[in-house]
């Protein structure tokens, strides 16, 4: 029962597997993304949603991007750790932090999107394509 | 220079220094922000102040003593004092404003994630420095 991919936040209270290769995988440097991992950048995996098998109770926050789309942020109400994006122009999809997986060296990253609003200290990968909006627009 | 967390409950401000920013590379960073590291600053007390929002902290704190404290409501990290030193720790990813930062450090770059590449400068630390060498006026490289 080995997943492909497989996770856990800091505490244990919620993980996840999925037997799956993303549809999609990239860094967004919105400053939404900084705002909610503190840091420069999310690195992001999307899979269908019907595929990633999650337990424990995720707590979920929604706010408007720029775009105008809702989007849904969930995390551990324990321990903090972001783990999961859903948004309202996407449905039944699921975004995963890659931070959060238990093997790092799993998450692939193809794109930097949303690069206009990166950080000024935010230093990217210089051999990764780089996109001024949304990674899907 | 004003922070907030991604909800706008928890705000606060930074005055009379430049913060100067570190990321460190370790897992339990990683895990927190769901990043490939976190990006922050230490803060001394004088320097910060809380605005609004502090009755909305959540905090979990390991064995080991590391510490995440963050936002209830939305769950973005938010600073903590750092264990009992007289300094806050405060994540770069809140601060607004277009203030030129530098990242000055890379610590526990010996665990960092294979796809992380460190492209900024700073000095790079295979674990931790003391708090000392990583609070030096020109603690760059
Ligand atoms: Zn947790
Ligand atoms: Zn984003
Ligand atoms: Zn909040
Ligand atoms: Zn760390």
């Amino acid at each position: 029962m080995n997943a492909k991919y497989s996770g856990q936040c800091l505490c244990g209270e919620i993980s996840y597997s999925v037997d799956i290769e993303p549809v999609f995988t990239g860094n967004c440097h919105c400053k939404d993304c900084q705002r909610s991992s503190g840091s420069a950048f999310i690195p992001a995996m999307i899979f269908p949603e019907k595929d990633v098998v999650i337990s424990g109770e995720v707590k979920y926050f929604e706010s408007r991007a720029d775009s105008g789309n809702m989007h849904k942020r969930g995390f551990c109400p324990n321990c903090g750790s972001q783990l999961f994006a859903r948004f309202s122009n996407m449905p039944g999809i699921l975004g995963i932090k890659a931070g959060t997986l238990n093997d790092s060296s799993n998450y692939v990253p193809k794109l930097d999107f949303h690069v206009d609003s990166a950080a000024p200290w935010d230093f990217m990968n210089p051999e990764l394509p780089k996109k001024q909006e949304a990674a899907q627009s | 220079m004003q922070g907030k967390c991604l909800c706008g409950l928890i705000e606060f401000e930074i005055v009379g220094v430049v913060p100067k920013l570190y990321q460190c590379h370790c897992s339990l960073c990683r895990k927190q922000g769901g990043a490939s590291s976190n990006a922050a600053a230490i803060i001394g007390k004088a320097h910060f102040r809380w605005v609004s929002g502090q009755e909305h902290i959540s905090s979990w704190i390991k064995d080991t003593g590391f510490r995440s404290d963050f936002c209830s409501n939305c769950g973005s990290p938010v600073p903590n004092p750092l264990r009992s030193t007289p300094y806050y720790w405060v994540p770069a990813g809140l601060l607004e404003g277009d203030v030129q930062l530098a990242v000055r450090a890379h610590l526990f770059v010996g665990s960092k994630a294979s796809w992380d590449v460190i492209t900024s400068p700073g000095k790079q630390y295979e674990t931790m420095p003391d708090l000392s060498e990583l609070l030096r006026p020109d603690g760059d490289a």
